[in-house]
């Protein structure tokens, strides 16, 4: 454990190095969840859409 | 000229005026966005006693002093052609240290002391680890500003 | 002149979005951890600033793709207020919230790695100063752009104050060399391709990190102009369905 807490403790300045990674790593994911999110949402909603407009649903490119 | 050929004319045209205006305005203003003066600026642009300002320079060897209450300390500040005497009480930052370039900020009590009550060390765009820092200093091709 | 407009076409770009989006996304979820490992664990600290040099692996790369994605958006937006394509200006807004995010991380691990290195948390010389306007510059992009009834004008005057605001960015470039605007901040350490002045061993952090960081780019600006065409298509099939409805309701069908 103690080569764990030295790791964590980088030479007295680790609290500014993992919070630094913290808030990339918060700022990167949480946009990039967003993005995907709202892109399903959009898609299911093309797809339902399409499906009342009687034709086939196409998600345009065989992806899933 | 068709439409979109007007646009992209006026496009460029407008960026060409706005990047010269731009320039003419950082050149004009240059003196107010340099962030800090060096100690022979300090001493030939006759900074007053007491005008608030930030000086930059390396802290010269061997002229690091610390008072007994563990926080005061004294530096010469220099540019290498001019040197004025600084004292600052608080935290050091970790970068501090002689042959180091430094950021002071406070004011002059007398033409050559400094009072600072903000120190921030400058760094450079070197970066290396400390093995290969310590091999370029035994073979002599260290460029480093500090020993 | 090439026929741009053969590109732009919003079904071509469905398929050919389609096939990159994967590749870009799987380079991204690869190369992170390998950066992440390269930069935390099996990387040297610096001989000066010891560990906190750590945070440059993530600090540098942020600040590059800043200005990358300002530069793409100003390029987006000129192609559309000059040729009207109708993806430039959804790509513009695409890139916007990304920008955004990079800058926003940018000014944060540089307050975090100045605050132990520097001993300040920030400063206003030229360059910490003009990064936080560039982050200024894609909110004030976003808001504008939302900012109008009429979604044409919006995108137009969001697109000239991203054109306007471009002028900043060779200033943030080189505010520390060109212009030799005395800063706190450090030069640039990778400005040349012969000579960097970062060693080798802490050289390819950086770059691996800064692979992830454009694959991660492209990942998500092809995410959100997908979503962007799609939601178009989606208002349009509203529009029509709501269109045939009132149509019937008013000449209802003969049996």
């Amino acid at each position: 454990m103690n080569g764990f807490e030295e790791y964590f403790a980088m030479g007295g300045d680790g609290r500014f190095i993992w919070s630094a990674y913290a808030v990339a790593a918060l700022v990167l994911i949480g946009l990039a969840v967003a993005s995907v999110w709202s892109y399903r949402a959009r898609r299911s909603e093309f797809n339902v859409l399409q499906e009342l407009d009687g034709g086939t649903p196409r998600s345009d490119d065989g992806n899933p | 000229m068709t439409r979109k050929k007007r646009r992209l004319y006026t496009l460029i045209g407008a960026m060409v005026l706005l990047s010269a205006a731009t320039a003419l305005v950082i050149g004009a203003f240059r003196d107010n966005l340099v962030f800090f003066f060096s100690p022979t600026e300090v001493a030939e642009k006759g900074i007053e006693v007491g005008q608030r300002i930030r000086m930059g320079g390396l802290v010269e060897e061997d002229s690091v002093i610390r008072d007994a209450d563990g926080l005061t300390v004294h530096f010469r500040l220099t540019d290498l052609s001019h040197t004025i005497m600084v004292t600052y009480r608080g935290i050091l930052p970790s970068l501090f240290r002689e042959g180091q370039g430094v950021i002071v900020q406070g004011q002059l009590d007398a033409p050559t002391h400094f009072i600072a009550d903000e120190i921030m060390a400058k760094h450079d765009e070197n970066y290396m680890p400390p093995e290969v820092a310590e091999a370029l200093k035994k073979s002599g091709q260290w460029k480093g500003g500090n020993e | 002149m090439v026929n741009l407009h053969r590109f732009a076409n919003p079904n071509r770009f469905m398929r050919l979005s389609g096939l990159i989006l994967p590749w870009a996304s799987v380079v991204a979820v690869l190369t992170f951890p390998v950066g992440l490992y390269l930069a935390l664990i099996n990387s040297p600290p610096d001989y000066e600033q010891r560990e906190t040099v750590r945070i440059m692996y993530i600090h540098v790369p942020a600040a590059w793709m800043a200005l990358f994605s300002y530069t793409c958006m100003a390029a987006a937006s000129a192609v559309a207020l000059i040729w009207r394509h109708p993806l430039a200006d959804l790509a513009a807004k695409s890139i916007a919230p990304v920008g955004a995010c990079f800058t926003l991380i940018c000014l944060v691990t540089g307050s975090l790695w100045g605050q132990p290195t520097w001993g300040t948390w920030w400063v206003w010389d030229a360059r910490l100063t003009s990064v936080l306007i560039l982050f200024f510059l894609f909110v004030g992009y976003m808001v504008l752009f939302d900012a109008f009834d009429d979604p044409t004008k919006g995108a137009r005057a969001a697109g000239i104050l991203v054109i306007v605001g471009f002028v900043f960015v060779p200033i943030i470039k080189f505010s520390v060399d060109i212009l030799e605007l005395r800063t706190l901040h450090q030069g640039a350490s990778v400005s040349k391709l012969s000579a960097p002045s970062v060693h080798e061993s802490m050289l390819w952090p950086l770059l691996v990190m800064a692979l992830a960081y454009a694959a991660y780019f492209i990942s998500l600006l092809l995410v959100r102009m997908r979503s962007a065409i799609l939601a178009a298509r989606v208002r349009s099939l509203r529009m029509m369905q709501a269109q045939r409805a009132s149509r019937a309701a008013i000449v209802p069908e003969r049996p």
